[in-house]
């Protein structure tokens, strides 16, 4: 995890043979021994005093990384189980409301049943009473020969008003009772949709309300993480300092010693003392920490491979360049990816209007140069959907041949390396929103736990012909 | 406490949108057809007249740069076989941009001594690409 650095390499354990030699032959042995009795001890001191600093610094950074992972997950936890309340505040006033609605209903049917059912059975004995009566009536006309005096029309007549009597009595009945129904049962529809609209609106509110709570919360969370880590950076640099302020002066001790044992020369440069130890390891080391993360990020282990292969088929559906671009990131040591033609990336980047510019801008570089071979590597820029998510800024490199005849054969393909970066700027805009700087910063964290793997992929696209 | 990113804590911080290397990468004009641009992590070069062929552009990994109207200077450590940065490995370039000229690689000696040649101002700073992001 941390450089063995060179001077504890050169001078912890005892002078090398080939070293004393040299001293042994030098004009002032007794000085650079001299000098040996203060570096050595200070080199050990030295290797102690960085080991510490840096350790100190790993651990700071581990218990920021252990932090930042509980409040996420923390966070998350708050975030899911808010919305699961509002959501189920809502579906319990709906269901509330869908209860008391069908009470009102089957009370008011069964109000107007008890009205309808007898009136029509009126209607219907009504209905049978009269037709035995037409009966009797029609049976005493044909056999007396009209001897009652009632002809067959006028039975009809009767039998038909009084039929339509009862009719009009019984929908008389059923209309009352409907307008029954419906006066009870209209306020009870509008109370129903009262509540269920505000219960819909309350959850909106409440949804909105969260996420833009828990947005903020993860905002701060991505600055607190910025500021903690630019804190243990400067702690870092002022131990650093330390040891190298102490180291600065164990070389002027030893320069010292050098010179009260020798007499003469007066200066340290005279004497061709050229211990490389001033600069070099301690600000690669520090140049390293920033840029490749040679520190450990225990606190994150435990976000597996197994969780990044299901993001990678959660995105492989709705953005599958950067989904497939992922999946191939999760394999040990990813080869160098080639997609071959006709590949649904290769498709994505041919058919994209900004590789239509690309191919325009190639053209347009190389026409009034005339007939000839050209190849050069240009970039490429996209700046939204799938093709920024995998890609956003890759290089195209490029053959293109303009042909005597006014025909040119373009191949062209597209580079780019798999690699995530760490985003310190957190309010810049640079990320579309907290969450994907979030994001970003944890795939940067699995990158340095092996989880995730760079690696280099290529698309070559079909070779474009036309005229120029 | 607990160690534990949850899926759930995964999958919201990746929300609705989609997910990426890309989303780190940025560009940003130089002048005179030269672009700062960073490709993936390590990736950061700087193209002359629009270029990244080798003999034209800033290699990766540019780690700072500054620039005015004519000159852009840069500090590009270098990447081994994995595209990672190599601990304590620098070079540095200056590009004469109105004339697409890429001068390097220089050590800081060679850097320093060249700057003064070709009189590149002293008020050009290098800071680093990273606050260059827009």
């Amino acid at each position: 995890m941390i450089e063995v650095l060179e001077p504890r390499v050169v001078l912890s354990a005892s002078v090398p043979a080939d070293i004393d030699q040299f001293i042994q032959d030098s004009s002032n042995p007794d000085g650079w021994y001299a000098a040996l009795d203060v570096l050595v001890p200070a080199v050990a001191q030295y290797a102690i005093d960085q080991d510490a600093a840096i350790d100190g610094y790993n651990s700071l950074i581990n218990s920021i990384a252990q932090q930042y992972a509980d409040d996420l997950s923390a966070l998350s936890t708050l975030r899911q189980t808010s919305l699961q309340g509002a959501n189920d505040a809502f579906w319990d006033a709906v269901n509330s409301a869908e209860q008391s609605l069908t009470t009102t209903y089957n009370s008011a049917m069964t109000a107007y049943s008890n009205i309808t059912n007898p009136a029509n059975q009126v209607y219907e004995t009504l209905v049978q009473s009269l037709l035995d009566d037409f009966n009797n009536d029609m049976g005493m006309v044909n056999s007396s020969g009209g001897g009652s005096g009632v002809t067959e029309e006028e039975l009809w007549e009767t039998m038909l008003t009084a039929e339509v009597a009862g009719w009009n009595a019984f929908v008389g009945v059923r209309e009352g009772a409907w307008s029954t129904f419906t006066s009870t049962m209209d306020p009870a529809v509008a109370s129903w949709t009262t509540t269920v609209d505000t219960a819909y609106v309350d959850r909106e509110v409440a949804f909105a309300a969260i996420r833009s709570s828990t947005d903020t919360q993860l905002s701060l969370l991505n600055a607190w993480l910025a500021t903690d880590l630019a804190l243990a950076d400067t702690e870092l640099q002022s131990d650093l300092s330390l040891v190298e302020a102490n180291w600065t002066s164990a070389m002027s001790s030893a320069t010292a010693a050098w010179l009260a044992a020798s007499g003469t020369p007066t200066t340290a440069a005279a004497s061709g003392w050229n211990f490389p130890m001033t600069t070099g390891p301690i600000l690669s080391f520090w140049d390293d920490m920033r840029g490749l993360g040679q520190l450990s990020f225990d606190a994150l282990e435990s976000l597996n491979w197994g969780t990044w292969r299901l993001i990678a088929s959660q995105f492989l559906a709705e953005k599958p360049v950067a989904g497939m671009l992922l999946d191939h990131a999760l394999q040990d040591n990813p080869p160098t990816l080639t997609f071959p033609a006709g590949h649904f990336v290769n498709k994505a980047i041919a058919d994209s209007s900004e590789f239509a510019c690309v191919v325009g801008e190639i053209l347009e570089d190389h026409i009034a140069d005339g007939p000839g071979t050209y190849k050069k590597r240009v970039p490429i820029h996209y700046s939204n959907g799938d093709l920024e998510a995998g890609i956003k800024n890759a290089t195209i490199d490029y053959t293109l041949v303009l042909n005597a005849g006014h025909t040119y054969t373009l191949n062209a393909t597209l580079i780019d390396i798999y690699d995530f970066s760490i985003s310190w700027n957190y309010y810049q805009g640079n990320l579309n929103g907290a969450g994907l700087t979030a994001a970003a910063n944890l795939a940067w964290a699995s990158q340095h736990l092996s989880m995730i793997e760079k690696y280099k992929w290529t698309a070559p696209m079909t070779p474009i012909t036309g005229e120029w | 406490m607990c160690r534990v990113i949850g899926l759930g804590a995964v999958l919201f911080i990746f929300g609705c949108d989609g997910f990426g290397p890309g989303y780190t990468d940025f560009h940003v004009e130089l002048g005179h057809n030269c672009q700062l641009i960073q490709m993936s992590g390590s990736i950061v070069n700087i193209t002359v007249n629009g270029s990244l062929s080798e003999e034209d552009c800033v290699p990766a990994k540019v780690v700072s740069c500054g620039f005015d109207q004519k000159y852009i200077i840069a500090k590009q450590q270098l990447l081994d076989e994995k595209y990672n940065p190599v601990s304590g490995k620098y070079q540095f370039w200056i590009v004469d941009a109105p004339q697409k000229k890429r001068y390097g690689p220089f050590s800081d000696k060679e850097f320093n001594a060249k700057r003064r040649e070709l009189g590149v101002p002293e008020s050009i700073k290098m800071r680093s690409t990273d606050s260059y992001r827009p």
